[in-house]
């Protein structure tokens, strides 16, 4: 085989290996939506590679239509990500357990960590304030998401 | 590569996994120095045999040299997205991840592949930052991202799977059987076809031309073969079946006769091959076949907007569907109507 397809070939692969671990191991909605996305990146490596080893432009054809699908799934995973968030306020996948199939055991976490605050010892720069502050309400929520 | 060295990928490897799993956020901590010196001597290993493995005499030293920064900038970005506690750093360093894939695509000559890809991200990622910042950032690290699920299991399914596709690999990669002609030939055969086919505009004999083919292919066989199976294709149907036939039977005979060493048969039947290639170069005389090569991104407009034509509008419903889609899922209900 020509050396330089291969090289792209096990470069796709990799990449494609290293967002299927992200995609199975983070909790993190966001995160596993991306890793998606480098599945993908991985993928179509390959088509680019394939394309130009056979000097035909099906391959990058194929990837341009992988881009649009890529923005319609990121679309639609933004907004149910938003959705997600807005009912449990949080972005872990664990919170949405009961979506699982019927007759299966619910799977608790083995460790529970708490949230980590922020260093106290970190100063951000900051501006003087300038003007008045507008008057408002402290018992007002902002449901601002 | 061959099956010799999958064996020597193997380590490399595996090294490499146990690093990405040390990596991986759990209730130890992550290990970052050692996993990272682990994750350090996987890529030297693993860049040492690709820099040795390096290519043929048609393969320039810069783009090797270029594949290879690229390829570990999008390996290593990938390993640090994953890894990443701080989902703003994860989409940082998914966006490096996406400008070397960008980068790999132009040492490929997909140049407007390239830039689509850049625009498109650019944007998915700055949207997806915003998320981000906004939802994640409030309250510090969470816990959901301090804990990966599984590491240990992900990372071993991950390297069957990586093994598996390097074994595929190495078996693709076996010597073909002598007779198939390398598609590496290609490009010089089609050079040469071109050349033929200008020495023929400027109103040379098709004797001279024809000859003047046969004698700068290096490898008589291949070379020849494979342009005058490439000219077949412009041609009808009916033409390309008969065309094809005299080709196989004239090619079948050559490689019989270099097979026994008969001196005439082989100059028997190079000279038919010889008539069959003046005959399609005078037929196909002025076809733009040797054009399609020049114009990257105009060819792939002519093939996505002719060939695809109906697939774009498909890819185009589907957008409008997903944005409706999209606003139709994140529409704020009342509460309770949910």
């Amino acid at each position: 085989m020509n050396p330089v397809l291969h090289n792209y070939l096990v470069i796709g692969a990799a990449l494609f290996v290293l967002g299927m671990i992200g995609f199975l191991t983070r909790r993190n909605l966001i995160i596993m939506f991306l890793s998606a996305e480098m599945m993908l990146q991985g993928v179509a490596i390959n088509l680019v590679a394939f394309s130009a080893y056979h000097r035909s432009y099906q391959g990058q054809v194929f990837t341009i239509f992988i881009l649009t699908v890529a923005a319609c799934e990121a679309a639609l995973a933004l907004a149910l990500i938003l959705t997600l968030y807005q009912r449990r306020r949080t972005l872990d996948v664990s919170a949405w357990q009961e979506l699982r199939e019927p007759g299966v055991e619910a799977e608790p976490d083995e460790v529970v960590l708490e949230p980590v605050e922020p260093a106290a010892s970190v100063h951000f720069p900051s501006l003087t304030p300038a003007g008045l502050e507008p008057s408002t309400p402290k018992e007002q929520e902002t449901t601002h998401v | 590569m061959n099956l010799a060295q999958f064996g020597l990928v193997l380590l490399p490897l595996a090294v490499g996994m146990v690093a990405v799993w040390l990596l991986l956020p759990s209730d130890r901590g992550r290990q970052v120095v050692f996993s990272a010196a682990i994750a350090a001597g996987a890529a030297f290993i693993v860049g040492g045999l690709v820099l040795l493995q390096r290519t043929g005499p048609d393969v320039p030293l810069a783009f090797h040299l270029l594949f290879c920064t690229f390829a570990a900038m999008a390996i290593g970005s990938g390993v640090c997205m994953i890894t990443q506690s701080n989902p703003v750093y994860c989409a940082l360093w998914f966006a490096l991840v996406v400008l070397s894939t960008c980068g790999l695509f132009l040492l490929q000559s997909a140049m407007f592949l390239a830039a689509a890809t850049i625009i498109v991200y650019a944007g998915a990622i700055v949207v997806t930052f915003l998320f981000v910042i906004m939802l994640a950032q409030q309250t510090g690290l969470a816990a959901y991202d301090r804990h990966a699920r599984e590491p240990l299991l992900a990372c071993i399914a991950a390297f069957v799977l990586l093994a598996v596709f390097q074994y595929a690999l190495a078996l693709a990669g076996r010597p073909a059987t002598p007779n198939a002609a390398e598609p590496r030939d290609l490009p010089r055969a089609l050079r040469l076809l071109a050349d033929a086919q200008k020495q023929l505009a400027q109103g040379q004999s098709p004797d001279d031309v024809g000859k003047e083919l046969l004698l700068r292919s290096e490898n008589p066989d291949s070379t020849v073969a494979n342009v005058l199976f490439q000219l077949t294709e412009t041609l009808p149907a009916d033409e390309r079946a008969q065309a094809r036939t005299a080709l196989e039977s004239a090619t079948t005979k050559l490689g019989r006769a270099r097979l026994v060493e008969d001196r005439k048969l082989m100059d028997e039947s190079l000279a038919e091959l010889d008539r069959i290639g003046q005959s399609l170069l005078l037929r196909l005389q002025g076809s733009p076949y040797s054009q399609m090569q020049v114009d990257h991104v105009a060819g792939l407009g002519q093939s996505l907007f002719g060939d695809y034509l109906w697939a774009v509008e498909v890819a185009g419903t589907l957008l409008l569907i997903a944005t409706v889609g999209a606003i139709a899922i994140a529409l704020r209900r009342k509460e309770g109507n949910a």
